[in-house]
């Protein structure tokens, strides 16, 4: 793109680095801010600079947010003796939607993979550990209480599986309940499509009616 | 079953092309990198979801595609249906639009392109490890030739085809045992520099052994029953000059020829289970014996567990088996002649057909690419004697004048040249086989049709 002006080349291949954005849609996005009111693409702008500026992690649950304790670990409504594992942030913005979980969060940051080099002190394991140690932390109501359960919501693959298998073992305390999210068919799913592995485990998680 | 019309788009050499396929046997000849092949690959795509002849599939898409993807598609005649299997590999595709449930993204390449695998059956998405066993095929390619003398890795393979044709569970275990493989190799090594404690490895040895010993059990099933198949097999194709050529001089080449029919195919897993009290296999239940041997075989991974770490390598397991093969209590893979050895993968692989049709129902069509001019005169013909009266044979050869003549007259022979496929021959109405001057016209058209090539 010999002709087109540096400022644009940069805007597209800075684009085209984001994940699912491949040159075409880096291209058409940049021609988008470009017609769009320069008003929108400065918020834009601004938006993508304060989210780094301003995220920080909560030193409780290691989520990421804008305020130290989070939102849901400075919420006194909820219940800190439950503690729900979870892999990404992500996780816990799909969680929150189902409105069920009346407990709170610890972020891992990733899972177990040797492969890919990632071992237990490159996830939020100790502090996880250190947290189930110390009982409900200060400023939350119940503080000092100790913590009743720990669901351990990593993914249903074998690198979830081998970090929740590494994690209950190295928080296990007696009291302690250690509990794994069932997995089963997806709703609204067709039996006849579902794989093996996913009916195998329904079949054993079935409940009665 | 039968592949009764192959579609190609922008597959290899073929920008498009539209092939009605007949029963029985067929040959296409032509000279080499006319695209023959290029078919019988097409076909076992459909049927397996992979090309036999790279690893690389992207290689699959024609140079110059303008819309960078590949489609094949089979109109299939099972015992009892009919299906229409359609594969598509994409290289590239940029954004997720063109994305469907049913696409397999493939990891990031080198290039850091993307190359997709979409599959429909009779219109419907399907992951491609639905496909595996619906549209079953026997392969038989140069490669197979060193299936005795080559590597373990080469033998695995084939059992591993087979079972996978065959058996879902099987198929889906072995890939979750590959990752288990990995990553706990992966794990030995972050062990050995001591980024990882030993205790780590209590969850991948669970693994380990909760999906080898299925996989195992399905291996030995197999050989065991591949076994009665593949030595009949080989009585009918070992000719009588192959005695094997025993280490103990003429007593033993005697005793050598008089058996050497007992073609016997013996499984050596890298894992030997402890032999069972023979009364207690019996009597004890499925699942308590399953339990025990699982627990032996986490015992067997304690005791070489320094080893491992030392090596940083998965020392016990499926991953390491082999499959020998004897005759005559020799191994042939040592002792064997170079034609015996072939023979015996000859036998493999029909053994290997008949074993799908009894465990599918449905007779695999059999593809033989280029094996005929790697096979003796007197192989050759007993290879299309032994294979006359499938369902669906295709064969792809530069020399058709090496094709015995017994069988071609039976046969539908297509012409191969630079991408275009002319049909040159079909098959006698079965009123007229009777009538020798037609078959022999037949022939002579097929004989000069090869002189012309040459
Ligand atoms: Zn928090």
């Amino acid at each position: 793109m010999q002709t087109t002006s540096a400022s644009i080349t940069t805007l597209i291949e800075e684009l085209a680095k984001l994940p699912g954005i491949g040159p075409k849609t880096a291209q058409r996005l940049t021609f988008y801010i470009l017609r769009s009111p320069t008003d929108q693409a400065r918020r834009l702008a601004e938006a993508i600079t304060r989210v780094k500026e301003n995220a920080i992690q909560c030193s409780i649950c290691c989520n990421i947010t804008e305020s130290d304790p989070c939102p849901i670990c400075a919420n006194p409504e909820r219940d800190h003796s439950l503690i729900c594992v979870v892999e990404q942030p992500l996780d816990v913005l799909a969680l929150e939607k189902t409105g069920v979980l009346r407990g709170v969060y610890h972020v891992l940051h990733g899972a177990l993979s040797p492969l890919e080099g990632i071992g237990p002190r490159d996830l939020k394991i100790d502090e996880l550990a250190a947290r189930v140690r110390a009982g409900v932390s200060a400023g939350a109501g119940a503080e000092g209480e100790p913590v009743r359960e720990v669901i351990l919501a990593t993914n249903p693959n074998q690198e979830g599986d081998y970090t929740a298998t590494y994690i209950s073992q190295a928080i296990a305390r007696p009291g302690l309940l250690l509990t794994r999210l069932a997995r089963g068919l997806p709703i609204g799913g067709d039996l006849e499509y579902a794989d093996e592995g996913t009916l195998s485990r329904a079949l054993e998680g079935r409940r009665e009616l | 079953m039968r592949v009764e019309r192959l579609r190609l788009t922008d597959f290899r050499s073929y920008r498009e092309l539209d092939l009605t396929l007949p029963a029985g046997l067929t040959v296409f000849y032509g000279r080499n990198a006319q695209g023959k092949s290029n078919l019988l690959e097409a076909i076992s795509l459909i049927a397996t979801t992979r090309s036999f002849r790279t690893s690389s599939e992207r290689e699959v898409i024609r140079w110059g595609a303008p819309g960078r993807f590949a489609r094949v598609v089979g109109d299939i005649a099972r015992s009892h249906d009919q299906l229409e299997i359609e594969v598509i590999l994409a290289e590239g595709v940029d954004d997720a639009t063109s994305t469907t449930q049913a696409s397999e993204t493939a990891p990031a390449t080198p290039t850091g392109a993307t190359f997709r695998k979409r599959v429909r059956v009779n219109g419907s998405p399907r992951r491609a490890i639905d496909l595996v066993g619906m549209a079953p095929v026997v392969v038989f390619a140069p490669t197979d030739l060193d299936l005795v003398t080559g590597g373990p890795s080469q033998r695995r393979h084939f059992l591993d085809l087979t079972l996978c044709q065959t058996n879902h569970t099987y198929c889906r275990t072995l890939s979750q045992y590959q990752k288990v493989i990995a990553q706990r190799s992966a794990l030995l090594r972050r062990i050995r520099e001591g980024l990882d404690t030993p205790q780590s490895l209590a969850y991948w040895d669970d693994q380990l052994v909760r999906l080898a010993l299925p996989i195992m059990r399905g291996r030995a099933d197999f050989l065991a029953r591949a076994s009665l198949a593949a030595a009949r097999v080989y009585r009918a194709l070992a000719s009588e000059d192959e005695a094997p050529a025993t280490p103990d001089g003429d007593e033993g080449a005697a005793r050598g020829e008089a058996d050497s029919a007992a073609l016997r195919l013996e499984y050596r897993p890298s894992y030997q289970q402890p032999q069972q009290p023979p009364d207690s296999a019996e009597t004890q239940a499925d699942q308590a014996q399953q339990a025990q041997q699982a627990q032996q075989m986490r015992a067997a991974l304690e005791v070489v567990r320094r080893r491992e770490i030392a090596q940083g390598a998965n020392v016990l397991g499926p991953h390491r088996d082999d499959l020998g093969f004897l005759a005559g209590g020799v191994d042939l893979a040592i002792y064997g002649s170079r034609g015996q050895q072939r023979t015996v993968a000859l036998a493999l692989k029909l053994a290997e057909l008949e074993y799908i049709e009894a465990e599918t129902g449905e007779q695999p069509a059999l593809l033989l690419d280029d094996v005929l001019s790697e096979l003796d005169p007197q192989r050759r013909e007993d290879l299309l004697r032994a294979v006359h009266g499938l369902d669906q044979t295709l064969v792809t050869t530069t020399d058709l004048t090496i094709a015995p003549a017994s069988a071609l007259r039976q046969a539908t022979i297509f012409e191969v040249r630079g991408g275009a496929i002319i049909q040159k021959q079909t098959p006698p109405a079965p009123e007229l086989s009777e009538a020798g001057g037609e078959n022999s016209e037949v022939r002579r058209d097929a004989a000069n049709l090869s002189g012309d090539e040459q």
